[in-house]
């Protein structure tokens, strides 16, 4: 119990820190932030777009699968069949949705959410209190993915369009933001009935319908013409390919064959200057990370995790990772443009005669210097390994590399602790707040089983902070401890792009970097009548 | 015809033992993968209880063997099960995907018949000469090159190069057939192209050899054109080889080409079954499973049969 409650804590601390860690690091993300686009005469109605993804959606059904925010994977489907009951924008502030508002009086203890008036799923029952009410109770069921966040409050129906949400323990001064984040997807209740376990025609309240699913080859969606939201979207059309082969999925939109694909910049270097498409950067400003397990030998010990970190130079890492010439390395928790940044907080790396030194020191003692780096059996975290075992090795650590499917790094990493340095998949999105920190300092879900009392106490200061200095001291001082125990060690850091047909225009992203898909139009067809 | 109905019969009961131990070796197999249905839908950061709760929704928490019996009593009455996540019939699912990698077989299999015959034909009668030493170099180089190496390549050539086909995607053949056929026509061609230069080659090695039998000397020295005598009295004696690699072939090509379908985002069998083994759908790995086994089967009693048809010495027992 205690755990769990600690738990949902940490969970809200986190929240609320890295709410307000983001918002300078996400300024440059405008909602108006398209892409450039020639002969741009405006928005039109009309045409089609293609969107290709990576991922498949496994379910329709909220409860099921997890509508991830990550652009180029779940959410943005979801988006387009059951729009955002709240968002959180790209300034990094929760929006309303289809709700007209969610908020509280009590710091947390209630909520009421005002839903907007007249909206209808695609199906004509009505999007009202009983609606959400009906999938949030559903969201709280024991095989919920959403039960985690959905189990912390109960809800009554006041009226139509006003639901009370009642937290069951603590007040949750950030619940609007969690919701935002991952309950935000409400689909008919009169469907969700009638197809049962069998949900295959998702019903929504969002810009598009889902006309055919075919779950490796992709949807394909036409506009929902009873939008709620007058004049949008406008396309007729939206469909979503999935295209397994990085470098397919590139040539795909360089052929015409599809509209728009996101992925790393690195990832796009080669095709940069493509004749008729255009990039869109979005400033995730995300981490390049590895992680050491500090429950087994050698990293248990700090002097080997100080030795792995000076072994290693960042440049390197990412150079080989990205195999960018130009790329640079980065090593602080936060970005330069945050106000929580601290120049004189950083892991120092990249010093391998002293790391000989410590290494040396080890040995003396006896201990393990096996390293096993699972990682990710995919090109760039091989790379990156490949490097790493290399340069651990010449400081006298025996580093061998594991790769792993990356379905099966999860079960691996965290669930088995099978591990002892693994490089971090992906990047972590200092817009994706709550997950990211999540990973990194929440006992239960941290990679490196770090459970510091002194970290969950820096983080609950971080909460308490009445204002913005007390707040960047709070952030000094979990910074400090990161340094000190270096659960992980920063390398990088990572932009996305949108990589797209010049003729596709209207992208506008929330703050994770998800479309809002009923903005995007076409630049090549004729201005509706 | 009774022996054959016979011999036909007998060939399918063996194929039950052998349907039955692969499909539960299978099954025992998959068991030993990391991770459940519950960890692929919930990813890394759920807890074990709603992993669990998952598994059971899904009804992936009963035992392994309880499981294989229950699906083989489905399979006894043609009831595969359904999808993990979007509750498809597999059999369903299995049939749309079996129809385009059908397709694509059938389509790589007529190209490389309609390229290997002839080539392997005019080499033989040409053994040793420029044209069978060019062909025969450039038959062991397509079989050298692996096959994320040829796909690379075409692709290069025919989407990135010349635009002329599309990168990737499908459109079925009863929407539109025309744009079938340009979709399909990449990925059959990197399928065709290794099986033309194995069927060239072991074709050309049998005719090699029929071409040195004394029926040919006598049917050369009654002043019959070459030519003439390799199609009419060399081909049929030469197909024994050909027709057991050709077998082996077509249920290569159905059990799916796993990496034309992923580069290529061709809706295939090699394509579901990757992404079942990622989901741990073991329904629709199973029905994946049970499918090859058949397949082989029934080509094996095809091939036995067809060499009593090329060679009538051979009886079928």
């Amino acid at each position: 119990m205690a755990s769990t409650k600690k738990s949902r804590l940490a969970r809200r601390l986190i929240a609320v820190a890295t709410a307000t860690a983001t918002a300078l690091a996400l300024a440059a993300c405008g909602p108006d932030s398209g892409g450039s686009n020639g002969g741009d005469a405006g928005p039109q109605r009309g045409g089609s777009a293609t969107i290709i993804s990576a991922g498949q959606v496994l379910s329709w059904d909220p409860t099921v699968t997890r509508p991830s925010t990550v652009p180029g994977v779940t959410g943005d489907r979801f988006v387009a069949i059951y729009d955002t009951l709240l968002y959180v924008d790209a300034d990094d502030i929760v929006q309303p949705g289809t709700a007209e508002s969610f908020t509280t009086d009590d710091g947390g203890a209630t909520w009421t959410l005002k839903l907007h008036e007249g909206i209808k799923f695609t199906d004509g029952t009505p999007y009202d209190a009983e609606a959400v009410k009906y999938n949030w109770d559903r969201a709280a069921g024991e095989a919920s993915v959403q039960r985690s966040l959905a189990s912390t409050f109960t809800t009554e129906v006041i009226d139509e369009l006003t639901l009370e949400v009642t937290m069951v323990g603590d007040p949750d001064p950030v619940l609007d933001r969690l919701i935002a984040e991952s309950m935000w997807a409400i689909a008919s209740p009169t469907a969700l009935e009638e197809q049962g376990e069998r949900y295959t025609e998702p019903v929504g309240a969002g810009p598009f319908m889902l006309e055919k699913w075919d779950q490796a080859v992709g949807e394909d969606m036409v506009r929902n013409p009873d939008y709620w939201q007058e004049g949008l979207p406008y396309l007729d059309e939206l469909h979503f390919q999935i295209i397994a082969d990085p470098a397919q999925r590139v040539s795909t939109v360089i052929q015409g064959g599809a509209d728009l694909l996101n992925n790393y910049k690195f990832a796009l270097l080669g095709s940069l200057d493509a004749p008729n498409t255009a990039t869109t950067p979005f400033l995730a400003g995300g981490l390049r990370t590895y992680h050491f397990n500090m429950s087994s030998e050698p990293f248990n010990d700090p002097r080997a995790r100080e030795a792995a970190a000076l072994a290693m130079d960042p440049t390197e890492i990412v150079q080989a990772m990205t195999q960018d010439p130009e790329e640079e390395a980065w090593t602080a928790l936060f970005p330069e443009t945050s106000p929580y940044y601290q120049d004189d907080i950083v892991i120092e790396q990249n010093d391998p005669a002293r790391a000989a030194e410590l290494v040396e020191e080890l040995a003396s003692e006896g201990k393990d210097l096996t390293v096993r780096i699972v990682m990710f059996a995919i090109p760039e975290a091989t790379r990156a390994a490949e490097y790493m075992q290399i340069a651990l090795n010449e400081v006298g650590f025996n580093a061998v590399i594991e790769p792993v499917q990356p379905s099966d790094w999860g079960t691996q990493v965290r669930d088995r602790d099978d591990f002892d340095l693994t490089i971090y998949p992906g990047i972590m999105d200092l817009n994706n707040g709550p997950v990211a920190f999540t990973n990194f300092f929440d006992p239960v879900q941290v990679i490196s089983n770090f459970d510091s009392p002194e970290m969950f106490e820096a983080l609950s200061d971080v909460r308490n902070a009445a204002d913005r200095d007390e707040l960047i001291a709070a952030f000094r001082v979990v910074q400090e401890i990161w340094a000190e125990e270096r659960p992980f060690v920063v390398f990088a850091t990572d932009e996305r792009l949108f990589y797209h047909r010049d003729t596709l225009a209207g992208l506008t992203f929330m703050g994770s970097g998800m479309l809002y898909n009923n903005y995007l139009y076409r630049t090549d067809i004729e201005a509706a009548e | 015809m009774v022996p054959v109905l016979k011999a036909v019969g007998i060939r399918l009961a063996y194929g039950i033992p052998v349907f039955l131990l692969v499909t539960f070796i299978v099954g025992m197999f998959a068991e030993l993968m990391p991770g459940s249905p519950g960890a692929a839908i919930l990813g890394d950061q759920a807890t074990q209880e709603a992993v669990d709760a998952i598994n059971k929704r899904f009804g992936y928490d009963l035992p392994p063997f309880e499981r294989y019996v229950n699906w083989l009593a489905g399979v006894v009455r043609l009831d595969f099960g359904e999808t993990l996540f979007s509750r498809e019939p597999v059999i369903e699912l299995i049939g749309r995907r079996l129809a385009v990698t059908g397709e694509l077989a059938l389509l790589a299999l007529f190209w490389s018949l309609v390229v290997s015959i002839p080539l392997a034909l005019i080499a033989a009668m040409r053994e040793g000469g420029i044209f069978d030493r060019a062909v025969t170099a450039i038959s062991s180089a397509v079989i050298a090159i692996p096959g994320f190496v040829t796909v690379v390549i075409l692709a290069l050539i025919f989407t990135v190069t010349l635009r002329a086909f599309p990168a990737t995607g499908w459109v079925a053949f009863t929407d539109d057939p025309l744009q079938n056929l340009k979709y399909a026509f990449l990925p059959a061609l990197t399928l065709a192209l290794t099986e033309t230069a194995f069927f060239y080659r072991i074709l050309r090695s049998e005719l090699v050899g029929t071409l040195r039998e004394d029926f040919v000397l006598v049917a050369r020295a009654k002043g019959i054109p070459v030519p003439r005598i390799a199609v009419r009295h060399v081909l049929r004696p030469s197909f024994t080889s050909f027709v057991t690699v050709l077998g082996l072939s077509i249920g290569r090509l159905l059990g799916g080409a796993v990496i034309v379908e992923f580069f290529f985002a061709v809706p295939g069998i090699g394509g579901e079954t990757l992404l079942a083994v990622s989901q741990k759908d073991m329904g629709v790995i199973q029905a994946v499973v049970a499918l090859s086994v058949v397949v082989y089967v029934v080509l094996f009693i095809i091939v036995d049969l067809a060499y009593a048809w090329i060679d009538p010495r051979v009886t079928v027992k």
